[in-house]
């Protein structure tokens, strides 16, 4: 009986969802157009463009172009339709639960003979369905043509990235949808009114986020050590549909720049955005059940949200006062803002000026409870809470991340970072001794880290060592995590352990993965940096960067730093590892000296030699020499000056500037050179420049500085006097304004 | 049977039912009156399930109704409004209907729809205020409940509309046994289809008998004596109304025709003329006795 019984119920709540979807049908018909005109539309678009001719024409360029920029106008309609099925759809959450905010609506719906669970567990189903069943089968269809439209056109003329890159990002804008629907369901039951519901939806959206980033960068801002970025970004995805969107994008952006995993297959990640949505769900649910029919209408049925959500933005703009950088706001600023919006919410939800006082006393009392606890917790660094150490005993091991910064190469990925994890007893209590140094630093000397940053102003370095991150993972399963600015003094403590196998360890892995994404690769030379060496594409293969990384593993293991900040090693060249073959942007580099036997073996057995040969061959000819190598005379380059801050600018102009971007007097004092013997003697004996002390004569190689020994001085003197070495403005008017022939004629001349 | 027991209904600081005992018997017509605010429509809604009580309870057949899917089943509520319904179909309404009410009936409603000829696919929206009623009504009607519940359902009909309607509701309440309960400030209607009334004044019951013996125990009396009699001369009797106009003296009193005979003849009157009262006059008096302005009174 009871069985039979609750089959007609069961049956009573199924086709009261069929009929509410049937009611909202329009809705999914606009959904559902807009979502195909997202990725099916997209992959579509790429099929009509592409044409076999871009594979068969020689200069297919401007064909080429033309068909991305076709395809790019559909991936931009097709983006924005997404966007806003996935914003608009969001307000089927109002039409599903309607009679909430609707007194005619109410009886309609609290009459019909459904228990109250049933009732909105069916419009709570229906409008999920109405709202995600589109972007799932606009999604489906999409990857379906995306797999066919990969059948027909190489990789390399696919302007929609692979499913592989566009899944994350699909799963991502999903579950932000998921929990934009379980927030606007919380809300909307809380809510009584159309108005408040939709306002305070987008308040709550709005105000996750902004909390987070207040929080971290206002109140913790000061905090020495703590990684604001990963928590401000770690908080922000996972709290807020509009925090998990962001995360998607910026995680896919990282996913497609380095490779690493994108952050919604990170349980780590999705659990806590999976708690939030079902603690709505639940919540909302919850609430439900206690909500009445006669709360229709009012502003705020529960109105703990209300108070929460004006809690918040008051304590956001106060606090956002304490993040000066950001905002400049005083604290007599953010207290008159806050107060105006929390009174025009509150004349809002009240509709009209009704206990006004009682209004004027919750916030004086929400403004002063924000007060004495955020003041205390900026002024003590949040209590000095993030400058205890942690016990060796607790620690069950410890990640250490080795920052390096590349002062040569400015491309994006020029931090490299090499992750650590040292389970020793012996090495974690050393990381320690270093983590309390480095604060006990921080207290005594008050550095704050902008200023620490100055001590690293060290140009004769290829790295320079930046921060380290000190990840402790406890026994008791949490983790502490820190980053510090660390100096030579602290670093002292653990230099030691980039000569253990898991510093080692950790240097080939780092490696093994980032030649792993290598689609090109170049060598540098060290000398002559404009002088690069494509190597063959066959060595991008799979096979041949297994066998490269094998080479420099057992460099590594030999002894090698990959980060050599040794400058008695001979440096001999870069090796760079580029995007793909028609991308030649560098992804990464490490530098290759004299002690990596067994790198320069291998690419000597594929037959890149001559790169790593020390011979007078290195130096280049003739001509190429009248743009590359000049002699400068260093007295009156730098001048006499008694300051030693411009001597060093003059010396760093010598580095970083381009020889014609030099003031007139000190082009005075440097001559471009056409090579001949003499330049050559001269250019065998040179020295490399450590930027310690000042030689008479400096020679500037391409982008190296050398020094002329002092029992060479003569030998320069000369070369510096003679016919080949001439005025760099007359050097450049000769260039500009002469014939290849006359240039050819003159070199013969000077050197005969 | 409806039954309330020890009611309170409460809206924020608002009393809207106070400790009310009501039942209402199976098969009957139970007219609902009141002033505006009184409490009707907060009892047609405890009764459907929509409201539920602070304090006592609210039961159908014994079985508490709120958040009751199953004796829900049993009840269809007509409000006052008519604008819920607007982006339905009359079929839509049909089928929605259907949905909830295990003994709908589609011959049933093709039946009524043969009488009122509504328009089957146009939206309720575009429908005037008395088709509307008239098609959840004929919904109301096909999906055969054990009690029907209508508040104003005649407002918005014409005078043959009315009839119809009615007649309908009549013949399923005999065919059905179906319970009525009406809200209506129409008293004329009241008097005309319900057999009990309840008055309910400030959301207290004043009373709740059914229509004969309410009737039957106000009367009118026109009255002349040789004396002068102020107000006060008649405390004997449970005054409702007293106005004199030169010697004749007219009164509405409380209790059976031979009692108040009895107690007037005791002052020895020239002239005494007892009338029976119709329910509207009922309803005036009463409320007067209960401090209610007439002016303000609608019905």
């Amino acid at each position: 009986m009871n069985t039979a019984l609750s089959r007609v119920r069961s049956n009573k709540a199924f086709k009261y969802y069929k009929f509410k979807n049937k009611r909202n049908s329009k809705s999914w018909i606009v959904a559902l157009v807009l979502n195909l005109l997202g990725l099916p539309m997209m992959y579509i678009a790429q099929n009509i463009f592409y044409s076999k001719k871009l594979t068969t024409v020689i200069d297919a360029g401007k064909m080429f172009e033309q068909y991305q920029i076709n395809v790019s106008i559909f991936i931009g309609i097709g983006m924005f339709c997404i966007a806003i099925s996935a914003i608009a759809g969001i307000f089927i959450v109002f039409s599903s639960f309607d009679y909430m905010y609707n007194k005619s609506l109410v009886d309609m719906a609290y009459s019909a003979p459904l228990s109250g669970t049933t009732r909105y567990t069916a419009d709570f189903l229906s409008g999920l369905t109405i709202y995600l069943s589109p972007y799932l089968i606009g999604g489906i269809i999409g990857f379906i043509f995306g797999g066919i439209t990969n059948l027909r056109i190489e990789e390399e003329f696919r302007v929609i990235p692979d499913l592989s890159t566009i899944l994350p990002i699909f799963l991502g804008v999903g579950v932000a949808m998921l929990m934009a629907y379980a927030l606007t369901t919380f809300v909307s039951v809380c809510c009584g009114s159309l108005i408040e519901a939709v306002t305070y939806t987008l308040i709550l959206n709005a105000i996750i986020p902004i909390a987070i980033l207040v929080t971290v960068f206002g109140a913790m801002n000061n905090i020495y050590g703590i990684l604001q970025d990963e928590i401000a970004f770690n908080l922000t995805a996972v709290t807020s549909p509009m925090g998990v969107l962001m995360g998607t994008i910026q995680s896919s952006i990282d996913g497609y720049m380095d490779g690493t995993e994108n952050f919604i297959y990170n349980a780590r990640h999705l659990l806590p955005i999976l708690l939030i949505t079902a603690a709505a769900i639940v919540g909302a649910f919850l609430l439900n059940k206690r909500r009445k029919a006669e709360d229709c209408g009012k502003p705020f049925v529960f109105k703990v949200l209300y108070y929460i959500l004006i809690s918040v933005v008051t304590y956001c703009i106060i606090t956002a006062h304490f993040a000066t950088t950001i905002t400049k706001v005083s604290i007599a600023s953010a207290i008159i803002i806050s107060a105006v919006i929390y009174f025009i919410l509150e004349v809002i939800t009240n509709r009209g000026f009704k206990r006004f006082w009682v209004s004027a006393i919750r916030y004086v009392a929400t403004a002063l409870v924000i007060m004495i606890t955020v003041g205390p917790f900026v002024k003590t660094d949040a209590f000095g809470l993030f400058y205890r150490v942690p016990d060796i005993n607790s620690v069950r091991s410890v990640e250490l991340t080795y920052r390096y910064y590349d002062m040569y190469n400015q491309y994006y990925d020029n931090d490299i970072a090499i992750e650590v994890m040292f389970k020793d007893k012996d090495k974690i209590a050393d990381i320690i001794e270093f983590h309390e140094k480095t604060l006990k630093n921080y207290k005594s000397e008050k550095i704050t880290q902008n200023s620490k940053e100055d001590i690293y102003d060290f140009f004769q370095e290829n790295y320079i060592f930046g921060n380290t991150d000190i990840s402790y993972k406890m026994k008791n399963g949490t983790r502490i995590r820190r980053s510090y600015n660390t100096d030579n003094n602290e670093y002292e403590i653990i230099k030691h352990l980039e000569d253990t196998d898991e510093f080692k360890d950790a240097t080939i892995k780092m490696i093994e993965k980032r030649l792993t994404r290598a689609g090109k690769i170049s060598l540098i030379d060290a000398i002559n940096e404009e002088q690069i060496t494509y190597l063959d594409p066959v060595m991008s293969e799979q096979e041949n960067l297994d066998l490269l990384s094998e080479a420099i593993a057992k460099d590594i293991r030999a002894g090698v730093k990959i980060f050599n900040q040794d400058l008695s090693v001979k440096k001999l060249g870069r090796l760079e590892v580029l995007r793909s073959e028609e991308d030649l942007s560098v992804i990464w580099g490490i530098d290759i000296t004299e002690d990596h036997i067994n790198t320069i073996s291998f690419l000597t057995q594929k037959g890149y030699s001559s790169f790593f040969s020390v011979g007078k061959e290195r130096f280049p000819r003739a001509d190429v020499g009248l743009y590359n190598l000049y002699l400068i005379k260093t007295d009156e380059f730098i001048g006499n000056s008694v300051y030693d801050e411009y001597k060093e600018y003059s010396v760093n102009d010598l580095y970083y500037s381009h020889i014609t971007s030099f003031e007139p007097e000190q082009m005075e004092s440097a001559r471009g050179l056409v090579v001949n013997d003499k330049v050559r003697e001269l250019a065998s004996n040179l020295e490399e420049f450590r930027g310690k002390s000042l030689p008479k004569y400096l020679v500037k190689f391409g982008s190296k500085l050398f020094s002329v020994p002092g029992e060479f001085d003569s030998l320069a003197d000369e070369v510096f006097n003679s016919d080949v070495a001439i005025e760099v403005e007359n050097f450049y008017e000769m260039m500009l304004e002469e014939s290849d022939e006359v240039i050819a004629e003159f070199i013969k001349e000077v050197t005969k | 049977m409806i039954k309330f027991q020890n009611v309170v209904k409460r809206f924020d600081n608002f009393i809207a039912l106070d400790n009310i005992d009501l039942e209402i018997n199976k098969g009957s017509a139970y007219g609902l009156l009141g002033s505006n605010g009184a409490g009707k429509s907060t009892i047609l809604r405890l009764i459907s399930g929509i409201y539920s009580a602070e304090n006592g309870t609210v039961e159908i057949d014994g079985e508490r109704v709120f958040d009751n899917a199953h004796v829900k089943e049993k009840v269809f509520f007509v409000n006052d409004e008519t604008v819920q319904f607007g982006d339905f179909t009359l079929d839509e309404l049909s089928q929605y209907s259907k949905m909830f009410y295990p003994n709908y009936s589609d011959d049933k409603f093709e039946e009524l729809w043969e009488i009122l000829k509504l328009p089957r696919k146009n939206k309720l929206a575009s429908f005037s205020k008395g088709m509307k009623r008239q098609a959840i009504v004929i919904c109301a009607l096909a999906s055969q409940p054990d009690y029907l519940l209508l508040d104003e359902a005649f407002d918005g009909l014409d005078p043959t509309m009315r009839i119809i309607v009615k007649r309908m509701i009549v013949d399923a309440m005999v065919d059905n046994q179906m319970t009525v309960v009406i809200s209506s400030h129409n008293l004329k209607e009241i008097d005309e289809f319900c057999d009990t009334v309840g008055l309910l004044h400030k959301g207290k019951i004043v009373f709740n008998r059914d229509l004969d013996s309410v009737k039957g125990n106000v009367h009118k009396v026109q009255t002349a004596f040789d004396k002068e009699y102020r107000e006060d001369d008649f405390d004997d009797l449970e005054l409702l109304h007293f106005d004199k106009r030169g010697s004749v003296v007219y009164l509405i009193v409380k209790g059976s025709e031979d009692e108040i005979t009895t107690k007037l003849n005791k002052m020895e009157p020239k002239i005494l003329d007892i009338i029976p009262l119709s329910l509207e006059e009922v309803f005036i008096y009463e409320m007067e006795g209960l401090g209610y302005e007439y002016s303000s009174i609608e019905g």
